[in-house]
C-alpha cells in the first residue's frame, strides 16, 4: 500500500492556502465625497445681528494693501459708494462665489467701488487671485476688525458703505436676490438670472467658510 | 508497632431467594501504619462489601473490628461518624462530587465540614489537587471534568483531612494509564511520608504491584496471594523507539522476504487510520472555508451593493429648494433641486413626493400643493447639473407662528426611492428630507417687516431664508 502522507501533506497545505485566500478581509469606509460644497444658508441669527449692525460708521477702521501699506478709510476713493466683500482664501464658496461679484462688481463700476476684505495673509490672497483668474481690488483685514465690529464672521458676507463710512446695509450671505437688492439701492436694473456667469448662484442667502480672525 | 485496624472473622451475609449468601466470610486482616493491602478479585466476590465493613460503613453479621485500638462496632453511629470523618479516608467507586461545587471546594469540603479554618482547609485542599495534576483544573465543576478527573478530585478530597486509613475502591479506573501511574506515585508518597495505612480493592495489576501485600477475595473469603509482576510502566512504552524488527525475520513460510521499513515511514493500521483522518479533515475543512467563502462573497456583494445605494442616497444625491417666488395672491411658485455630485456614478430617483406645512401654534398645518402638469413623481435620472422639481402651493392663513417676524415657517417634506437602475429593481434606498424655509408674508411691506423686527432703516429684508436640510 502506498502511503498518504504526501497527499494528506499536500491536502493541509492546500487547506492552509485556501484558509489564506478566503479569510475574511474588513472593508475600509469609503472615503467622504469631497465635491460636496461646504456652503449653508444663512442663519437666521446672522440676519438678526447684521441687520443691528446697519448704520454703524466704519471711516475710523484702517484696511491693508496687499504690499503692506496701512490703508484708512480716509484714504479709500471717495466719490462712490463702497461695496466691501468679505471672502476668505481658502474657501470654496468665496471661489465659487467670485464670478458672480465679479459680474456684479463689473455692471456696477460707473456706480460704486468695490473692494474684497481678506484676513488672510498677502500671500494667500495673491494665491486666491490666481485660482480665480483675475486680479480683484482687494483690501487686507488684518484680524478681522472691521468684520467683527459689524458682526460680519462668514465669507459670502457683502456691506454697502457710503462715503462717510456710513454702512447702509449689510447682506448676511450671497444670491441673486442679494445682488439685486444691492443693484435696486444702487439704482441700477436688476441682473438677469440667464447671464451666464450667474449659473448656480444661490437663490437664498448663503455663506461659506468662518473667516480666520 | 500499633496496629491501625484489625478486623476478626468478619461476616456479612446477605438474605436471598435461594438461601443467604455470604459476601463476607470470616474474614481477619490486621494493617500497619505505612503499609498497602490490595485486594483483587473477580466482580461480586465480596470486595466493596469488605471495604464497607472495615470503614464502619455497613455493620458486619459477625466478628470484631478495631480501629487504633477503638471497637468500632460498640461506638454510636454519631461517634462512628465523627471518627470516620476525622481519621478516615473514602473513595468509593462512584465519585459522588457534589455538582454544584468546584473542584477546589470538593476537595476542601471534608476540611470544612470538620470545622478548619477556610484559609488552612483550601490550602491544603488546592496542595493536594496540585500534587494530583489537577492544579489548573481548581475551578472547575464536575460536569466539566472527566472521569479521569474527576477519580482525582475525589482522591483529593479522601486525603483532605489527613486520615491515618485510607480505604479505596477501585482508586484507578477511568484512569488513563499516565494519570494511573501519577495517582499511585501520590499514594506510595504518602505512605511513605505520613505512615498512611492504605486498604485498596482493585482490578489492575499495576495497583496491586504496589502493594505491600495482596489478597485475593473469591465467594467472601480473603487468601493471601503473590504480588503480580509490575506490568510496563505507560511512560516507558511512550518512550520506546525503534524498529518494529530488530533484524530481518527468518523461515518464513512466504517467498518474500518483507523489508523493515525505516522509523518514521508509514505503516500500520494506526499510521493508515491517521492519514485518513487528517486527508478527510483537510478535505472537509477545504470545501468548508470554499463553500463559507462562496457565500461570503455573495453576502458582500449584498451588502456592497445596498452600502452603495445608501452612500448614492446619502452622499451624491444634493437636493433642497432652489428657489421660493411668491406670485401675489398668495401664491406661491417653488423649485426643488436634484444633483448627482459623482459624475461617475450614475442613479435614478423615483419622485419627489413633496408635502408642504406651515407652522401655527406649534403645529404644522398642511398646505394643498399644487403640483404643475407634467410634474408628477416619475422615475428619473440624476444628473450633475441640477434637475429642478417645480411646485406650487398657496399660502394666506390668517395666523401663523412668526419665529422671525413677518415670515411664515414653512416644511416641505420629500420623499424619493434611489435606486441604481431605471427599472428601480434590487435593492432600493428611501430617503426623506425635511426643508425649511422662511418666508416673507406679501401683505407686509418692507418697512412693516422691518419695524416688527427692530431692524434700523435700510437693513436688508430677504425675501425667504432657507435653512439647512435636515
Amino acid at each position: 500500500m502506498k502511503s498518504p502522507w504526501p497527499i494528506a501533506l499536500f491536502l493541509v497545505a492546500l487547506a492552509a492556502l485556501i484558509y489564506g485566500f478566503t479569510r475574511p478581509v474588513s472593508q475600509p469606509p469609503a472615503p467622504l465625497n469631497e465635491k460636496i460644497s461646504r456652503r449653508h444658508p444663512t442663519p437666521l441669527s446672522d440676519l438678526q445681528t447684521l441687520n443691528q449692525s446697519t448704520g454703524q460708521n466704519i471711516s475710523q477702521s484702517v484696511f491693508r494693501h496687499l504690499d503692506g501699506q496701512l490703508t484708512p478709510w480716509s484714504s479709500l476713493p471717495k466719490e462712490k459708494p463702497l461695496v466691501l466683500v468679505f471672502f476668505s482664501h481658502d474657501c470654496d464658496c468665496s471661489l465659487e462665489f467670485a464670478k458672480y461679484f465679479t459680474l456684479a462688481m463689473k455692471n456696477s463700476e460707473t456706480k460704486a467701488g468695490w473692494y474684497f476684505v481678506f484676513t488672510d495673509t498677502p500671500a494667500q490672497i495673491h494665491t486666491f487671485m490666481n485660482k480665480i483668474g483675475t486680479n480683484l481690488p482687494s483690501l487686507q483685514d488684518p484680524d478681522s476688525k472691521v468684520g467683527r465690529r459689524l458682526g460680519i464672521t462668514k465669507s459670502g458676507c457683502f456691506i454697502l458703505a457710503q462715503p462717510d463710512g456710513l454702512v447702509s446695509a449689510i447682506w448676511p450671505g450671497t444670491s441673486l436676490a442679494s445682488l439685486n437688492d444691492l443693484f435696486s439701492r444702487l439704482r441700477l436694473p436688476p441682473l438677469s438670472p440667464d447671464l451666464p456667469d450667474l449659473s448656480g448662484i444661490p437663490q437664498a442667502p448663503t455663506v461659506g467658510c468662518p473667516l480666520q480672525p | 508497632m500499633s496496629v491501625v485496624l484489625s478486623a476478626r472473622n468478619l461476616s456479612r451475609i446477605y438474605p436471598a431467594r435461594r438461601g443467604s449468601i455470604a459476601a463476607v466470610h470470616q474474614v481477619s486482616l490486621e494493617i500497619q501504619p505505612g503499609e498497602f493491602v490490595a485486594v483483587c478479585g473477580r466482580s461480586g466476590s465480596g470486595k466493596s462489601t469488605l471495604m464497607a465493613l472495615l470503614g464502619a460503613l455497613a455493620l458486619p453479621d459477625g466478628g470484631t473490628l478495631h480501629f487504633e485500638g477503638i471497637d468500632l462496632l460498640q461506638l454510636s453511629p454519631p461517634k462512628l461518624a465523627h471518627l470516620r470523618s476525622r481519621r478516615m479516608g473514602f473513595m468509593l467507586q462512584t465519585n459522588s462530587l457534589l455538582p454544584g461545587l468546584t473542584a477546589l471546594d470538593n476537595a476542601a469540603l471534608p476540611g470544612l465540614l470538620a470545622g478548619e479554618p477556610q484559609k488552612q482547609a483550601y490550602s491544603r485542599a488546592l496542595a493536594l489537587l496540585t500534587r494530583l495534576g489537577m492544579g489548573e483544573r481548581w475551578d472547575a465543576f464536575p460536569h466539566e471534568l472527566s472521569g479521569g478527573q474527576q477519580r482525582r478530585v475525589s482522591l483529593a478530597r479522601a486525603l483532605q483531612h489527613e486520615p491515618s486509613l485510607l480505604l479505596l475502591d477501585e482508586p484507578t479506573s477511568n484512569l488513563d494509564p499516565l494519570a494511573e501511574e501519577e495517582i499511585l506515585k501520590v499514594l506510595q508518597g504518602l505512605r511513605d511520608e505520613r505512615k498512611l495505612a492504605i486498604f485498596a480493592v482493585t482490578h489492575g495489576d499495576q495497583l496491586a504491584s504496589l502493594a505491600d501485600r495482596v489478597f485475593q477475595m473469591s465467594s467472601g473469603e480473603l487468601s493471601l496471594t503473590a504480588k503480580p509482576s509490575a506490568p510496563a510502566s505507560p511512560s516507558s512504552l511512550i518512550d520506546r523507539r525503534g524498529p518494529v524488527f530488530e533484524k530481518p525475520p527468518q523461515n518464513l513460510t512466504t517467498q518474500e522476504t518483507p523489508t523493515p521499513a525505516p522509523v518514521g515511514e508509514w505503516r500500520g493500521p494506526a499510521s493508515f487510520f491517521l492519514a485518513t483522518l487528517i486527508l478527510g479533515a483537510a478535505l472537509l475543512f477545504s470545501a468548508d472555508r470554499i463553500i463559507a467563502w462562496s457565500q461570503g462573497r455573495q453576502l458582500w456583494a449584498k451588502q456592497e451593493k445596498k452600502r452603495i445605494t445608501e452612500e448614492i442616497a446619502f452622499r451624491q444625491l444634493r437636493a433642497d429648494v432652489e428657489s421660493i417666488e411668491a406670485m401675489g395672491n398668495g401664491n406661491v411658485r417653488a423649485n426643488l433641486f436634484l444633483q448627482n455630485y459623482d459624475s461617475s456614478r450614475g442613479f435614478f430617483v423615483l419622485g419627489p413626493s413633496l408635502r408642504i406645512f406651515y407652522q401655527a401654534d406649534g403645529h404644522w398645518d398642511s398646505v394643498p400643493q399644487e403640483t404643475p402638469e407634467g410634474s408628477e413623481a416619475k422615475i428619473q435620472e440624476v444628473v450633475p447639473t441640477k434637475t429642478l422639481i417645480p411646485f406650487q402651493f398657496k399660502l394666506l392663513p390668517s395666523k401663523y407662528d412668526e419665529l422671525i417676524r413677518g415670515y411664515f415657517h414653512i416644511r416641505i417634506t420629500s420623499n424619493m426611492v434611489i435606486s441604481e437602475t431605471r427599472e428601480a429593481k434590487g435593492d432600493l434606498f428611501e430617503r426623506q428630507d425635511d426643508y425649511y424655509i422662511y418666508l416673507q408674508d406679501p401683505r407686509l411691506t418692507v418697512e412693516e417687516i422691518r419695524r416688527r423686527n427692530g431692524w434700523v432703516a435700510g437693513s436688508v429684508v430677504p425675501p425667504w431664508i432657507a435653512m439647512p436640510a435636515h
